[in-house]
C-alpha cells in the first residue's frame, strides 16, 4: 500500500510543467482575444483609411493580324513554331510543305505576356506554278496608343520577298510587349502588295545597274 | 634574224598592243559613261509630305529643313530657349520633291510658349500610298519613347527620309499621330522607364 501512495518525483515535475504550459496557452489566447476585440472595434476607422484598390493592368496583350492584299493571290498566316526560343529571328526559309517544317499549328491571334515576347512565323503557302514576289508596307497599329509599349519585328522592312512555286515560305518574327503596354487588345494592319511581271522586271533591271 | 628586223617587229607589236589598250580604255570609258547616264536617267522625282495628327496634344509640330551648314545628326534631339532660333534653313513644304537615291533630313520642331511641360509620344508612322512601303525608309520619332517639351522652350528632333534608287511610287505621305500625355498619367501607369533620356 505504501508503494502505491508514494508519488514519483518525475511525475510531479511533469504535472507541474503541464500546468505551466496550460496557463501560458490560456494567457496567450486571452491576449489574442483582446487584440481581436480591439481590431473589431477599430475596423470602422481602418476601412475609412483604406484606399480603393485600382484594378490591375491586364497581364496579356492579344494581337490580331490583319492583311490587306493588293495584287497578291496568296495569303499570309501566322504559325506557331516547334522550338520558338531557339531560332534565327527575322530570317526567311523555304520548305516543301508545312508537315516537313518546324511550323506546328496556325495562330488565330497572338497572346503576348506583358514584359515578355513571343516568337512565331509568318507563312505563305504557294501552291501555284509560279513564283510570287511581294513586299509589305509599314504596319498600322490600332489603337495607335499601344504603339508605345509594343514592338512587332515583322516583315515590313521595305524588302521584296519571293514565295517560290509549289513551296511554303516563312519568316521568323517576334511580337514584344513591354510591361508598360497600356491595353489588352491590339490590331495590326499590313498592306501586302504583289509585284506584277512589269514591276519585277523594272526592279531587276534597276538592281542590276546598282 | 637580223637585229634591226627583230627590233622593228617588236616596235610593231608594241604599237599594236598600245593601240588595243587605248581602244579598250576608250570603250570602257564610254561604256561606264553610258551606264552612269542610264542610272542617272532612271532617277525620278519623289514628292514627300510629312503630316502630323494630334491626340490630346495642345502644341503644334512644324516640319523644317535642318541647316546644312551645321553637322546633321539623324536622331539628334535637343531643347533650346525660346529666344534662340531653330537650326533650320526653312520650312519643309508639303510636296517637297527629291530625286531617288539619297537622304533627305528633316526637323520636327515644337515651340512651347506655355508655363507647363508637355509630354507626348508618336505612334508608328504610316506611309501612303501603300506602294511607298518599298524603297522609302524613315528615321523619325516613333521610337517607343515619351518626349517632353519643357515650359517656355523649343524642342526639335532630326529625322531622315531615305529614298533608295528604285521606288514603285513617285509620292509619299508620312503620317504620325502624336499622343499627348501628362506626368501624372505617366506616373499612374508606371511608364517612367519610357521617358526619353538620350539618343534613340
Amino acid at each position: 500500500m505504501a508503494m502505491n501512495t508514494r508519488t514519483n518525483p518525475i511525475e510531479v515535475l511533469l504535472r507541474k510543467l503541464t500546468g505551466l504550459c496550460a496557463t501560458a496557452l490560456l494567457a496567450s489566447l486571452s491576449l489574442t482575444g483582446v487584440s481581436w476585440a480591439q481590431t473589431a472595434a477599430n475596423s470602422t476607422t481602418t476601412e475609412k483609411q483604406l484606399k480603393p484598390v485600382e484594378p490591375e493592368k491586364p497581364a496579356m496583350v492579344e494581337v490580331k493580324l490583319e492583311w490587306n492584299y493588293k495584287n497578291f493571290p496568296l495569303r499570309i498566316r501566322a504559325f506557331e513554331l516547334s522550338d520558338p526560343m531557339n531560332l534565327d529571328l527575322n530570317r526567311n526559309f523555304t520548305v516543301p510543305n508545312i508537315q516537313a517544317s518546324p511550323l506546328t499549328s496556325e495562330l488565330r491571334s497572338i497572346n503576348v505576356r506583358k514584359g515578355s515576347f513571343r516568337n512565331f512565323a509568318l507563312v505563305v503557302q504557294n501552291d501555284s506554278d509560279r513564283d510570287v514576289y511581294f513586299y509589305v508596307s509599314p504596319h498600322d497599329m490600332n489603337p495607335s496608343t499601344l504603339s508605345l509599349g509594343t514592338r512587332f519585328r515583322c516583315l515590313c522592312y521595305g524588302h521584296v520577298y519571293r514565295a517560290p512555286a509549289k513551296m511554303t515560305w516563312y519568316r521568323t518574327v517576334q511580337m514584344r510587349a513591354e510591361k508598360e503596354a497600356d491595353g489588352s487588345k491590339l490590331k495590326i494592319d499590313h498592306a501586302v502588295i504583289g509585284l506584277s511581271d512589269k514591276e519585277l522586271e523594272a526592279l531587276k533591271a534597276s538592281s542590276l545597274k546598282q | 634574224m637580223p637585229k634591226h628586223l627583230f627590233a622593228s617587229r617588236f616596235i610593231i607589236k608594241r604599237s599594236i598592243l598600245f593601240r588595243a589598250l587605248a581602244v579598250g580604255l576608250g570603250l570602257s570609258f564610254v561604256s561606264t559613261f553610258a551606264v552612269e547616264s542610264a542610272i542617272a536617267s532612271d532617277k525620278k522625282d519623289v514628292r514627300m509630305t510629312v503630316m502630323m495628327e494630334y491626340d490630346k496634344f495642345p502644341l503644334k509640330m512644324q516640319i523644317l529643313i535642318p541647316n546644312k551648314e551645321k553637322a546633321i545628326n539623324f536622331g539628334e534631339t535637343a531643347i533650346l530657349p525660346l529666344d534662340q532660333p531653330f537650326p533650320a534653313s526653312g520650312v519643309f513644304l508639303d510636296g517637297t520633291t527629291r530625286k531617288t537615291g539619297g537622304n533627305t533630313p528633316f526637323m520636327m520642331a515644337i515651340e512651347n510658349r506655355t508655363d507647363a511641360t508637355h509630354y507626348f509620344f508618336a505612334s508608328t508612322h504610316i506611309l501612303k500610298p501603300d506602294e511607298a512601303g518599298f524603297g522609302i525608309r524613315i528615321a523619325c520619332l516613333c521610337v517607343h519613347k515619351i518626349f517632353s517639351v519643357p515650359p517656355k522652350s523649343k524642342w526639335y528632333r532630326i529625322g531622315n527620309i531615305n529614298l533608295s534608287n528604285f521606288t514603285f511610287t513617285d509620292s509619299v505621305t508620312i503620317l504620325h499621330r502624336l499622343h499627348g500625355t501628362t506626368l501624372k498619367e505617366i506616373e499612374d501607369k508606371k511608364m517612367q522607364r519610357l521617358l526619353y533620356r538620350g539618343v534613340e
